[in-house]
């Protein structure tokens, strides 16, 4: 990505896009779950799990009623290999990058110190018979605990602790084919915190109130509440190392309207 | 039949998709080109 891209135009067609697709599957996953509720005689609620359960059991169920399932099901494992394949380059990648960033490191330098820790980690936790388990809890609580809350936490401190906000949408702008204006900054420091603290509440609360999945608690409080305090630990560690002397930390904007002005 | 989760899903519908459309043709219109002093560090 150059510096001129058009950031606010990509992420507009990201965020639609996925949407889209997502309202396109939601269709089809509660009209083939209606169709099994009602095929058993029980509740929607009652065949619908989500996440693993639904990939794994509901789906194959799915499609071993439907005709030429075979096929389906092999089209449909195809695009699940190819999801999570491009869902772990995508995620690997922020990691790398952040790597990358603070020890001034060549590209295959940093993905190798991520990748080979992960894959170690990966093969000891997930590769057991116990593993989908694992799976299944460091998952949930790394999505509920670790993403949202850094997602609220970099909005917030962006927003009222460095008040970088109007600095950010003029990046965004220049080179953006959608302006940020007022509306973006509100959304950003005001409705999306709101609207992610809710969603955090409520998940912190069903979280403490019931066992997830109803695992037992000593494999909730190590892979699911131990994942997502050590990733926090881990995060305030790694900002305290030291940046590398030749890191620029400087705004390279700013930079050039000083020597402009 | 709940005819407000029809006129719901319409309007989602609209939204999403009628958004994702706009989103396409307006990315594709402000289509650019890297100038040659701004290429990253990584090329």
């Amino acid at each position: 990505v150059h510096r001129h891209t058009d950031m606010t135009g990509s992420g507009m067609v990201v965020g639609l896009a996925n949407s889209s697709f997502e309202l396109l599957a939601g269709i089809g996953v509660f009209a083939a779950l209606g169709f099994m509720a009602q095929a058993n005689g029980v509740a929607v609620n009652e065949v619908a799990t989500d996440g693993i359960g639904l990939a794994f059991i509901g789906f194959p169920t799915i499609i071993s009623e439907a005709p030429a399932g075979a096929l389906i099901g092999v089209l449909f494992f195809g695009s699940l290999v190819i999801a999570g394949l491009t869902s772990l380059v995508s995620v690997i990648e922020v990691v790398i990058s952040a790597v990358r960033d603070k020890f001034e490191m060549s590209r295959t330098g940093a993905a190798l110190a991520v990748t080979v820790p992960a894959t170690i980690i990966s093969l000891l936790f997930f590769s057991t018979t116990s593993g989908i388990y694992v799976l299944d809890i460091v998952d949930h609580f790394i999505n509920q605990f670790g993403i949202l809350l850094v997602a609220v936490v970099s909005m917030l401190v962006l927003a009222w602790g460095l008040r970088t906000l109007p600095l950010l949408a003029d990046h965004l702008n220049d080179g953006g084919s959608i302006r940020l204006g007022l509306w973006w900054r509100v959304l950003i420091s005001v409705v999306a915190p709101i609207a992610l603290l809710y969603v955090l509440a409520r998940g912190l609360w069903t979280d403490i109130e019931t066992p997830y999945e109803g695992y037992p608690t000593w494999m909730l409080a190590v892979f699911g509440w131990g994942a997502a305090v050590a990733v926090i630990v881990f995060g305030f560690l790694a900002a305290r190392m030291r940046w590398r002397d030749q890191t620029p930390l400087t705004d390279p904007e700013s930079d050039r309207k000083e020597v402009a002005s | 039949v709940s005819s407000t989760a029809i006129v719901m899903m319409v309007i989602a519908m609209l939204i999403l998709w009628g958004g994702l459309v706009v989103a396409i043709v307006n990315l594709n219109r402000s289509k650019d080109v890297p100038r040659e002093e701004e290429l990253h560090r990584d090329l």
